[in-house]
């Protein structure tokens, strides 16, 4: 019979010398860590069971652990942080010079590409201030940009970046949402001239909008129109709208040309004199439409 | 090498002027550029040559403008003339002489577009309108012109080319 109940007794001998006492301290030396890593697992497992059952409340042990340790921990993370951050800030400062200059780069790019984009947006709603108007009202009309002005100081004219090629002959009206801007005068194949309503070829056939008495809008230069020819007996208030009678064939009627912004009765006059401030700021004139027929 | 230069200062002086970039359509501030143009070259290079290079500017001042065909270029070639006659025994470089030898050739310019309006029973202008515009070219122009002088100078140089007049000493 072979007995094994120590280490020794795997050798080749028959009986083991070790007394029955002693084998059982190497059986029990053997089995303890199992043991106890089976009693931490059925406490872990009760823990787990007892937070399981009284969720979402806080246990009086994790509380106190939490709380006992917590302090130390923020004093220890405080005193480290304290110590990186006078490494960082004051010591280690060998790429900061460079960093700094890629930051600053970065930034006058982004600050750069955010004025684009502010621009594009702008952009964008002054476009589609415009296609909604032309929804609205002037379905067939062009879309065209400003890109010249005339180079006389003597005359009010822009240039627009749509000819003939596009279908704009001369004579067609210039709008905005705003309100009336011109006619055109000069049709090249890509390119045409537009007279502004404020020159002083200009004239506009035009009604009252409250009155409707009519006259004729005169372009007076700097950014100043005058209603002529309107009857002494009419009645014509400051602030009274002006619109485009639709007369001559070349503007629609209804088109807003300006405000009455002053009228004055001559004494021996049979007419009014009345000066129009027009609608449309013809100095920041960037998009217009082009009222093809 | 002359007609690079002029071409050169009448492209640039026209870009300038029709750009909404730098002036507004109905704004105060605006300044007769290709008028500059040809009083420079009236002052440094004078002779027929001058009288021709003011017609043609007014000309294509007339075809980027939308006024009467002509009137740009007779009143621009006058004031050439009356410059280079006016100039002929002046020291051109010095500041003062520039300065007004322009404000000559603002009113020349002013008054043949004014007497033509009127000839041609054009659109007339108040004589406040008149008085103003003048004033703002006068005071724009004058303090304009050592500086288009000067660029223009610089620019014949770069070119090799040898004013016949002022002895290249435009800035004075």
């Amino acid at each position: 019979m072979r007995w094994t109940c120590c280490a020794e007794c795997r050798s080749e001998h028959v009986r083991c010398a070790t007394p029955p006492y002693e084998t059982m301290k190497v059986l029990s030396e053997r089995w303890k860590p199992i043991a106890f890593f089976f009693c931490l697992a059925l406490v872990a497992l009760t823990l787990i069971t007892v937070k399981t059952r009284l969720v979402p409340h806080i246990s009086f042990f994790e509380s106190w652990i939490v709380s006992a340790v917590m302090p130390l921990q923020e004093a220890v993370s405080g005193g480290i942080y304290s110590v990186q951050n006078i490494w960082d800030s004051y010591i280690n400062l060998i790429h900061v010079r460079r960093e700094n200059s890629r930051l600053q780069q970065q930034v006058e790019a982004l600050q750069g590409q955010l004025h684009r984009y502010q621009e594009a947006y702008l952009q964008q709603q002054r476009l589609q201030e415009i296609l909604d108007f032309r929804a609205s009202t002037f379905p067939k009309a062009l879309a065209a940009e400003v890109v010249g002005i005339d180079p006389s100081q003597w005359a009010e004219a822009i240039t627009i970046n749509k000819g003939q090629k596009h279908g704009v002959q001369k004579d067609v009206a210039i709008v905005t949402p705003h309100g009336l801007v011109g006619r055109t005068i000069e049709v090249a194949p890509r390119y045409a001239a537009v007279l502004l309503i404020t020159d002083r070829r200009s004239a506009v056939d035009a009604l009252v909008q409250r009155t409707r008495a009519r006259g004729i809008v005169v372009g007076k230069s700097r950014r100043l129109t005058e209603l002529r020819y309107v009857d002494f007996h009419e009645d014509i208030r400051v602030g009274d709208q002006i619109i485009s009678s639709g007369l001559g064939d070349v503007y629609p009627k209804g088109l807003l040309i300006g405000t009455v912004s002053s009228v004055r009765a001559k004494p021996y006059g049979l007419f009014h004199e009345v000066e129009v401030q027009p609608a449309v700021d013809l100095a920041k004139l960037e998009e217009v439409l082009v009222l093809v027929p | 090498m002359f007609l690079v230069l002029y071409s050169i200062a009448m492209l640039l002086a026209c870009v300038i002027q029709t750009s909404p970039l730098f002036f507004a359509v109905d704004a105060g501030l605006h300044v007769d550029l290709t008028l500059l143009v040809v009083v420079y070259f009236s002052l440094f290079w004078g002779g027929q040559r001058a009288l021709c290079l003011g017609f043609v500017t007014g000309l294509l001042q007339d075809a980027l403008s939308s006024e009467l065909l002509g009137l740009n270029a007779l009143s621009k070639s006058l004031t050439a003339f009356v410059i280079y006659m006016l100039c002929r025994n002046v020291q051109t470089g010095s500041l003062m002489a520039q300065g007004l030898f322009t404000s000559v050739a603002i009113l020349v310019d002013t008054l043949t577009r004014l007497t033509m309006m009127g000839v041609l029973q054009s659109h007339t202008f108040t004589l406040p309108t008149v008085l103003r515009t003048l004033l703002q070219q006068t005071l724009l122009g004058v303090p304009l012109m050592p500086c288009v002088c000067y660029g223009l100078e610089a620019l014949a140089q770069g070119l090799r080319l040898r004013p016949e007049k002022g002895q290249g000493n435009a800035a004075g």
